[in-house]
C-alpha cells in the first residue's frame, strides 16, 4: 500500500511538474508554488533580503525533514521519480561503503560550494541542483546549444545510467539540496528501528529503493524515510520512534567516529571557503567588460550572474524568442544564463514575461509600464554604413520600429536620416533586428548596469500634422 | 376618328413590348448605364456605418465580388497596439467588409498581415482576429518563409523578384483596407504602402529604395478595392505611433477602386501636398492610378450632417 502511494504521488507530481513546464499553465501563482517547493531558487531570493511570494511554505518545506524525514525527496521530487524508475528496471548491486561515504563528502562539498557562492557574482549551483536540471530538461530542448546539449546528456545519464552502480546517484552525489535534506534527516525526531522480532531475513535490503539497510540496521545517511520497509518486512519488525531532533542516540555515539567526523567537518568548510574567496576573486573580473545584452530586470550584470541559475526557464516564455542561453561568451560564470541576441530578434516592448517567471529573483519583477523605461542598452548609429547616410536614400526601417520614438528621422542634406535620442532608447534592439545592412548599421551596446530611461509619454511635442477641414479635396 | 381592330392591336403590341423592356432597363441601369463616382469620401459617422454608406454608393459589394470568388481583405495590423491606438486598421470596419463579401457569396474570405511586430499578439490585440473570425473569415498565418513565394515583377525597376504570400496570388479578389497613418521615412502610409504587408523580405526594399519599391510592387498586381480607414488618423510619430496624442480622432472613410487615387486624397488629409509623397508620382508614371484629384469624380457624404 505505502508502495502504490507513493508511486502515485511521485507521478501526479511529475506530471504536475511536466505540464507547468511545458508552459500549459500560464499561471504566474501556480508557478511561484512551484518554485516554493524548491530550497535552492528560494535562496537566492533570501541572499538579497526579498521575501518572495509563498515563503512560509519555502519554510515548511525546509524544516520538514527534522520532523517527517526527506518526504520532499521519496513522494515528490521528479527527479528522484526518474531514478526509481530506472532504478527498478536496472537494479543494482549493494553499494561499497567506501563509495557512498565519498557521494557524500562530495555532496557536501557541493552544498557548501552554493551556499557560500550565492554571495559571489557568479552562481553555480545550477550545474548540480536538481530543481534548475529539471527545468532545463525542457526549456533547452529546442534551444540548446553545445554547452545546454553537454548539461543535459550529462544530468540525463545520471538520472538513467547511474542507478547501475548505485541507486539515486543525483540525490546522494551531486544534488545540494539532497545533501541539506540529508543532513537534516540525520538529525531528524524520527527514527525507523528494527526490533527484537527482526530475523535478518534480508528482504527489507532487497526492497529498499536506496539499499540502505544491512543486517535490519537502515543508514540514516543513505535513507529518504520513504517508509517502505515497514510494509516490505515480513515480521513487521521495523518501527517508528519519535526523539527531540538534534538529538543523538546515546548508545550510537562512537568517540573515534565524532572524531573523524569533526575533521570531515572543518575540512568541508575550509575548502568551501577556499572556493568562495577564489570565485570571488576571478570571477569579477569578467564582470568588467561584456558584448551581451542582458534581459531587463537584471539590474546589473553583477547582480544578475550572482542570482541566475542557468534554468533558462524565461526562454520558454519569451514570445519573439529572442534569449539565447549562453555558452562560455562572459565566461564561466555566463554558462547556460539567458542573453539577448538582437540579430535575430527583440525584445518586445509589450511583454514582461521573463521577469515574471524568474524562479530566482534574478529577474526581479515588475509591472509592465517600469519595464517599459528599463534602459538595457543604447542603440548607436553607424554613420559610414547607414543608408541614409551613405546612399542619400530614405529607409529608415530602424525609426519606424522603434517604440519609445528615441530614433528620429532628422533632416541632413535634405535626406531624412535616422538619430537616436539616447534619453528615451532602452535598448529593445527591434531597430538592430530590422535594419537592412549587414553588418547592422545601427547596433546596441549593452549596459553593464542597467538604468531607466525617460518615459516615451515625455518625448518632444511635435505638431499634428492633420487637415481641418471636413473634405480637403 | 375610326379606331381600326389593327390600330388597337398595334398599339396594344407596342404597350406590352414598352412593359416588358422596363425590367430590362432596371437591370441595366445597376451595370453598365450609370458611371461611379472614382472615389467615395464619407465622414462623421463609425467605421462599419461609414463602409455600409459608401459601399452602396459605389455598387455593392456584388459589383466586385461574383458568387463563389475567394477574396483577400489585407488590413493593416503591424504594431502589437489596440484599436484606440490607431496603429491597426479598426477591427469592426475588417468585419463589416467580410460580411459584405459573404453576403455578396464569395467563397472563402482570408485576412493576413506580415506583422512588424510578433504575429500572433498583433492578431489578438489588434482586436482583428477576433472580428475576422466572427464575421466568418478565416485569419491565416504570415510569420514563415514557407507561406510565401518567389514571384517576378513585371515592369519592376528596383523590385524584380518579391516573395509574395500564397493567399495575394490565389485569391481571386483584393480588398486593401489600410489605415492613414504618418511615416517617418514616406511621410505617409496608406494603400500602396500596406503592401508592404503580403510580401516577405521588407528589408529589401528598405535597403534598395523604397519610395522606388513600394510603386513597383503593384505592378505585380493592383488590389480591386482599396477602403482607407482614415477614423483614427495617425498624424505623427507613425507608423507605430508612441501614445494616444498622436492620434487624432477623424471619422473619416475613403473608398476607391483607384489606389493611388485614395493615396492622394489621403496625404491631403495629413496636410501633404502629393508631389511630397514621392511614391504617388512614380506610381502614375507607371499608369497604376492618378493623382489628379481635382478632375476626379468625388462623391463626399456626411452620415450626420450638422443642422
Amino acid at each position: 500500500m505505502i508502495k502504490k502511494i507513493r508511486f502515485f504521488s511521485q507521478l501526479s507530481f511529475f506530471l504536475f511538474s511536466i505540464i507547468l513546464l511545458i508552459g500549459w499553465v500560464p499561471n504566474q501563482h501556480v508557478h511561484d508554488f512551484f518554485r516554493s517547493l524548491h530550497f535552492f531558487p528560494t535562496l537566492n531570493y533570501l541572499a538579497k533580503f526579498i521575501f518572495p511570494t509563498f515563503f512560509y511554505i519555502t519554510i515548511l518545506v525546509f524544516i520538514a525533514p527534522l520532523f517527517i524525514g526527506r518526504i520532499y525527496c521519496s513522494y515528490l521530487c521528479p527527479v528522484g521519480f526518474i531514478q526509481d524508475i530506472a532504478f527498478k528496471i536496472i537494479k543494482s548491486k549493494k553499494v561499497t561503503k567506501g563509495f557512498s561515504s565519498l557521494c557524500f563528502f562530495i555532496s557536501n562539498f557541493i552544498l557548501i560550494s552554493s551556499l557560500l557562492l550565492i554571495f559571489t557574482s557568479s552562481n553555480y549551483q545550477g550545474i548540480f541542483d536538481h530543481f534548475t536540471n529539471f527545468v532545463r530538461l525542457f526549456s533547452l530542448t529546442l534551444a540548446a546549444g553545445v554547452v545546454g546539449f553537454i548539461f543535459i546528456f550529462l544530468f540525463i545519464s545520471c538520472l538513467l545510467i547511474a542507478p547501475l552502480f548505485s541507486p539515486r546517484f543525483f540525490c546522494q552525489s551531486l544534488c545540494p539540496s539532497g545533501a541539506l535534506y540529508r543532513i537534516l534527516n540525520q538529525h531528524s525526531s524520527l527514527d525507523i528501528i528494527a526490533a527484537n522480532s527482526c530475523n535478518r531475513c534480508g528482504i527489507c535490503e532487497t526492497q529498499c529503493p536506496t539499499l540502505c539497510i544491512q543486517d535490519g540496521v537502515i543508514a540514516k545517511e543513505a535513507c529518504i524515510t520513504c517508509f517502505e520497509c515497514l510494509e516490505s518486512c515480513p515480521q513487521k519488525a521495523f518501527d517508528i520512534r519519535y526523539k527531540s531532533p538534534w538529538k543523538n542516540n546515546k548508545s550510537l555515539v562512537n568517540k573515534e567516529k565524532k572524531r573523524r567526523d569533526f575533521f570531515k567537518t572543518s575540512l568541508l568548510i575550509m575548502s568551501g571557503i577556499l572556493v568562495f574567496f577564489t570565485v570571488k576573486k576571478t570571477s569579477s573580473a569578467n564582470l568588467i567588460k561584456t558584448n551581451l545584452v542582458i534581459p531587463p530586470g537584471a539590474k546589473s550584470l553583477k547582480n544578475f550572474y550572482s542570482s541566475c541559475t542557468g534554468c533558462n526557464l524565461c526562454l520558454t516564455v519569451c514570445p519573439t524568442k529572442v534569449l539565447k542561453s549562453g555558452a562560455t561568451q562572459n565566461g564561466i560564470s555566463g554558462i547556460n544564463k539567458p542573453y539577448l541576441d538582437f540579430n535575430e530578434s527583440y525584445c518586445s516592448f509589450e511583454c514582461n514575461a521573463c521577469l515574471n517567471i524568474c524562479p530566482t529573483g534574478a529577474l526581479s519583477h515588475s509591472e509592465l509600464a517600469r519595464k517599459q523605461v528599463i534602459k538595457i542598452g543604447e542603440s548607436k548609429i553607424d554613420e559610414i554604413s547607414c543608408i541614409p547616410y551613405k546612399h542619400k536614400r530614405i529607409c529608415g526601417s530602424c525609426a519606424e520600429h522603434c517604440p519609445t520614438g528615441a530614433i528620429q528621422m532628422v533632416s541632413i542634406d535634405n535626406v531624412l536620416a535616422p538619430k537616436v535620442n539616447m534619453n528615451f532608447c532602452i535598448g529593445c534592439g527591434i531597430c538592430q533586428k530590422v535594419c537592412p545592412t549587414n553588418p547592422k548599421s545601427i547596433q546596441v551596446i549593452p549596459l553593464t548596469i542597467h538604468t531607466y530611461a525617460y518615459s516615451p509619454k515625455n518625448n518632444m511635442p511635435k505638431q499634428q500634422q492633420i487637415s481641418d477641414e471636413d473634405f480637403p479635396f | 376618328m375610326e379606331t381600326s381592330r389593327r390600330t388597337l392591336l398595334k398599339w396594344s403590341l407596342l404597350l406590352t413590348g414598352y412593359l416588358f423592356t422596363r425590367p430590362i432597363k432596371k437591370i441595366f441601369a445597376n451595370t453598365s448605364i450609370t458611371k461611379y463616382p472614382d472615389l467615395i469620401a464619407i465622414k462623421d459617422g463609425s467605421p462599419s456605418q461609414m463602409f455600409d454608406v459608401g459601399i452602396a454608393a459605389l455598387g455593392g459589394m456584388q459589383r466586385f465580388v461574383k458568387t463563389g470568388q475567394s477574396v483577400l481583405v489585407k488590413p493593416n495590423i503591424g504594431w502589437n497596439r489596440t484599436p484606440g491606438e490607431g496603429a491597426n486598421t479598426q477591427p469592426d470596419l475588417v468585419g463589416k467588409i467580410i460580411e459584405h463579401c459573404k453576403a455578396a457569396g464569395a467563397s472563402r474570405v482570408v485576412v493576413f498581415d506580415n506583422t512588424c511586430n510578433e504575429m500572433g499578439a498583433c492578431y489578438e490585440n489588434s482586436g482583428i482576429k477576433k472580428a475576422v473570425e466572427k464575421a466568418g473569415g478565416i485569419m491565416l498565418s504570415s510569420n514563415d518563409e514557407k507561406y510565401y513565394v518567389e514571384k517576378d515583377i513585371p515592369g519592376g525597376k528596383i523590385l524584380k523578384k518579391a516573395k509574395v504570400h500564397k493567399a495575394f496570388l490565389e485569391s481571386d479578389v483584393i480588398i486593401n483596407v489600410p489605415t492613414l497613418k504618418h511615416h517617418s521615412s514616406t511621410k505617409m502610409t496608406a494603400s500602396l504602402k500596406n503592401f508592404m504587408g503580403v510580401i516577405w523580405d521588407r528589408q529589401f526594399w528598405h535597403k534598395h529604395g523604397l519610395n522606388q519599391s513600394i510603386a513597383d510592387f503593384p505592378l505585380l498586381r493592383n488590389a480591386d478595392l482599396t477602403v482607407i480607414d482614415a477614423y483614427l488618423v495617425m498624424t505623427k510619430n507613425g507608423p507605430r505611433g508612441i501614445t494616444t496624442d498622436d492620434v487624432v480622432l477623424k471619422k473619416m472613410q475613403l473608398i476607391s477602386t483607384d489606389a493611388v487615387l485614395a493615396d492622394t486624397a489621403a496625404c491631403k488629409i495629413l496636410n501633404l501636398e502629393p508631389k511630397e509623397v514621392v511614391y504617388l508620382k512614380i506610381a502614375e508614371d507607371f499608369k497604376l492610378g492618378s493623382t489628379d484629384i481635382k478632375n476626379s469624380n468625388i462623391k463626399k457624404i456626411y452620415m450626420n450632417k450638422k443642422a
